[in-house]
């Protein structure tokens, strides 16, 4: 398979992923589209650079997030987008839906929101939990260690919840 | 429900979102790439072109036999291209590092532009003073020797225009730098947990 077709496949697998990650990060879609296209080209750029020695999926997640962390100049553009347009503009894409899928949606924009507010520190860690890794990927990822990921983990979900009170 | 379910619908809930259109960044990705290669095509494209141009002159006896203006430019041209290269990399060989060595590979690179940045704010005026001298005061056997009048008065205005432009740079770009500094060293902090 070649450069480019590895690269679409990253993306058809894990594209959702990526703009998941890079909303952790940012609150505007319009800057979350810039973070992502940065992502993929990121990607494209560090192909050669993947040996394999971890999973696509972990490779994947943290330059996804190394991208969005690194992008100090969008952060202090973005940072004074008042929390109520930020999540407007979050649910300003999305189509009409029954009753029970707007609440799914109020929900899911609820925990995007709790999952912004989270310290560095704790934020990519929540992110790919949430995301489904193990703790040893998260590890990987994130280049910790196992006890540092279940600290850090402890400490997320607790602000997680108090965030969220009776979200779920 | 107990913290297991909890976190089986948190992860549901993150999880449900619709993944975004991948021939649009497919064709995000080869649009970035064209400009890359096009900017690399013109930038090689105007190095060889102020060489041949510095020859041609040469040949043309334009600067009679101080070879070393020449060769002096020459060389600053391309070590001028070859820097902007390397500069202009930016971090993405780094994208696959640790998140926290990248930061810290980011704010070693932010310090560097700024000293860069104060180089340029205050290197240009002397720069500047410099150009002056030559244009007016080494008449007789410095560099402007031989040169006339017009061309000195050319040179001048030259050096000077590019002086203050330089100067805008220096001072907007040290701002910048101040500005990501600031954030970059936010950043690492709160990554590392030392966040207040």
């Amino acid at each position: 398979m070649n450069r480019d077709s590895t690269l679409r496949a990253w993306l058809d697998d894990h594209g959702a992923m990526i703009e998941r990650i890079a909303y952790s990060y940012e609150r505007r879609p319009a800057l979350v589209a810039e973070l992502v296209q940065e992502t993929a080209l990121a990607l494209w750029r560090a192909l050669p650079s993947f040996r394999g020695d971890s999973s696509e999926k972990t490779f994947i997640a943290r330059i996804a997030h190394n991208v969005s962390v690194s992008h100090v100049r969008k952060a202090a553009r973005a940072r004074w987008t008042p929390l109520s347009d930020a999540l407007s503009d979050t649910l300003a894409d999305e189509q009409p839906t029954p009753d029970e899928h707007a609440d799914q949606r109020d929900r899911r924009a609820l925990l995007l929101n709790a999952v912004r507010d989270l310290p560095l520190s704790l934020r990519p860690v929540m992110t790919l939990h949430l995301e489904g890794f193990s703790n040893g990927e998260i590890a990987e990822a994130l280049s910790l260690t196992a006890n540092n990921v279940g600290v850090r983990l402890t400490r997320g979900k607790t602000h997680l919840k108090k965030q969220l009170g009776n979200v779920t | 429900m107990n913290a297991s379910n909890d976190d089986l619908d948190l992860k549901s809930l993150w999880q449900d979102t619709a993944a975004p259109d991948v021939d649009d960044l497919i064709n995000s990705v080869r649009k970035s790439r064209a400009r890359m290669w096009q900017l690399l095509a013109v930038e090689l494209v105007g190095t060889i072109g102020a060489l041949i141009m510095m020859a041609i002159y040469t040949v043309w006896g334009v600067f009679g036999d101080r070879y070393w203006f020449p060769v002096g430019l020459s060389v600053v041209a391309v070590g001028v291209q070859a820097w902007t290269w390397r500069w202009r990399a930016g971090l993405w060989h780094a994208l696959s590092d640790a998140p926290i060595d990248l930061l810290k590979l980011q704010r070693k690179r932010t310090l560097m532009n700024l000293k860069l940045a104060r180089y340029y704010f205050w290197g240009t005026p002397i720069c500047l003073l410099l150009g002056l001298a030559f244009a007016f005061l080494a008449v007789d056997d410095g560099f402007s020797a031989g040169f006339s009048e017009p061309v000195r008065v050319t040179l001048l205005i030259s050096v000077s225009l590019l002086a203050l432009l330089t100067i805008i740079y220096g001072g907007r770009m040290t701002n910048r730098c101040k500005r990501d500094l600031i954030l970059i060293d936010a950043r690492i902090n709160e990554f590392e947990g030392n966040e207040k």
